[in-house]
């Protein structure tokens, strides 16, 4: 605070309206016959949006020009952050619906929907034995639009899986796995454990009979692995049975563990697309 | 033809693009008031604003008697009562008894109050809330939240 002195207010202001009156805008308004009336006559927007553009903010944000050749268009997919999820350049065959049938986009899509209504879930769900069911009950007859968007999460979940399956059955049938594309094949697998546990961990968060016994079933088979199966199955659990342990385990597998890391693969997925490249389309 | 490949920029119609600027932002705007809407609560599983709190005699005289589940005071003088919000008026803090003689006092910030709850010294910038008192049909004291009653306004029996 040492560096305030009486002076300081009065250089703060002078410089202000110093800036102020720098403006296309103020200019505008103090022209012939001026005032605030000024302001509802033509060109003042047009003033304003101008030194809007001319300012250090707006400036920081769009450091360069709109790219307007196909070269400066390319350079912006390669240099800027924002942009590079954009190839440099595409052929025009990989362009077409058939190629992809977008459903790589598809399965990204249906996880941004997951991920934003099992946000806006989480503000009803508490996750506790005598709790769970009456929240989701709630959520069905209770809480405004609660009905739209758990069966909003319900239903992107059961496509998931299914886009997701459809998508590998896409790269597979068009060899897309093979060189140079094994590791992004392999990323794809880990993908589709992920989107399979996030179900399996969801399923037992209604906490009924249909997610009770479906979860017994599910660790019992984990206990069928040899030798550490049993050992497996009670540390999913948290216990000999699934009970509250269990349920605490699996929710917080469900937001967070499991979506983190899916995530992160993700990101690097869709990086070893663009990494890899598009084929020639010869 | 060497450009075959490369794709040009499409033309995109002006009714195209304003359609898609209503899209989005038609969208976002649902979603977002939807998401408000989904998350402002239409029940409360609190407590009830209107409660029994004990048989008249069963108060001791003179005394306020406090009631933590609703985080009130009952004020008993002979056969008169009152029922007095626990709540300091500064910034909601929960008022003690003072250790000497009638009165509260908030351990949060030191307001002082007189034992019919008016504020007598430190932040508090109102007297405590004095809630109104009625008998039930077996004789029971009810304090009813929702309705408040003047400063000093006692409930004789």
């Amino acid at each position: 605070m040492s560096d305030i002195t009486p002076g300081t207010d009065r250089r703060v202001w002078s410089r202000l309206s110093a800036a102020i009156r720098g403006t296309k805008a103020y200019q505008h308004c103090a022209g012939e016959g001026g005032g605030v009336k000024q302001v509802f006559t033509g060109g003042f927007v047009r003033a304003l949006m101008g030194d809007i553009a001319r300012s250090g903010p707006w400036r920081s944000v769009f450091t360069r020009p709109f790219p307007q050749t196909p070269k400066e268009q390319s350079e912006i997919a390669i240099t800027s952050f924002w942009m590079h999820i954009h190839p440099a350049s595409i052929t025009r065959k990989n362009l077409k619906f058939s190629t992809s049938y977008g459903l790589g986009g598809l399965s990204a899509g249906l996880f941004m929907m997951l991920v934003g209504t099992g946000v806006l879930l989480m503000f009803y769900y508490v996750p506790a034995t005598d709790h769970a069911y009456n929240n989701m009950v709630d959520l069905q007859h209770v809480v405004s639009l609660g009905k739209l968007l758990r069966n909003m999460h319900r239903w992107s979940a059961n496509l998931m899986v299914v886009v997701v399956c459809l998508h590998m059955i896409r790269v597979f049938l068009q060899k897309a796995y093979q060189k140079p594309r094994q590791l992004n094949w392999v990323v794809g697998v880990i993908l589709l454990v992920f989107t399979m546990m996030l179900s399996f961990t969801g399923y037992l968060l209604p906490w009924d009979q249909l997610s009770l016994w479906a979860i017994t079933v599910g660790t019992n088979m984990a206990g069928a692995i040899p030798l550490v199966g049993e050992k497996f199955r009670f540390l999913l659990l948290g216990g000999p049975t699934v009970d509250q342990a269990t349920l605490i385990r699996f929710y917080v597998l469900h937001i967070v563990v499991l979506p983190l890391f899916m995530f992160l693969f993700m990101v690097y997925h869709f990086w070893r697309v663009r990494k890899d490249g598009f084929s020639g389309g010869k | 033809m060497p450009d075959s490949n490369v794709v040009a920029e499409e033309k995109q119609s002006r009714r195209f693009f304003f359609a898609g600027v209503f899209t989005f932002f038609t969208s976002f705007v649902l979603i977002l008031f939807g998401a408000i809407r989904f998350i402002v609560p239409n029940v409360q599983y609190g407590k009830a604003e209107r409660f029994k709190v004990g048989m008249p005699q069963d108060f001791p005289d003179k005394q306020a008697t406090y009631m933590s589940d609703h985080q009130i005071y009952i004020v008993r003088d002979g056969d008169t009562f009152m029922a007095m919000s626990a709540i300091c008026t500064h910034l909601g803090c929960a008022v003690r008894p003072n250790n000497d003689g009638p009165g509260f006092f908030c351990p949060c910030h030191g307001s002082h109050f007189a034992a019919n709850g008016k504020n007598v010294s430190g932040p508090a910038p109102k007297p405590l809330t004095a809630y109104e008192v009625s008998l039930g049909h077996l004789g029971e004291l009810i304090v009813d939240k929702r309705t408040t009653v003047k400063l000093g306004e006692k409930f004789h029996i």
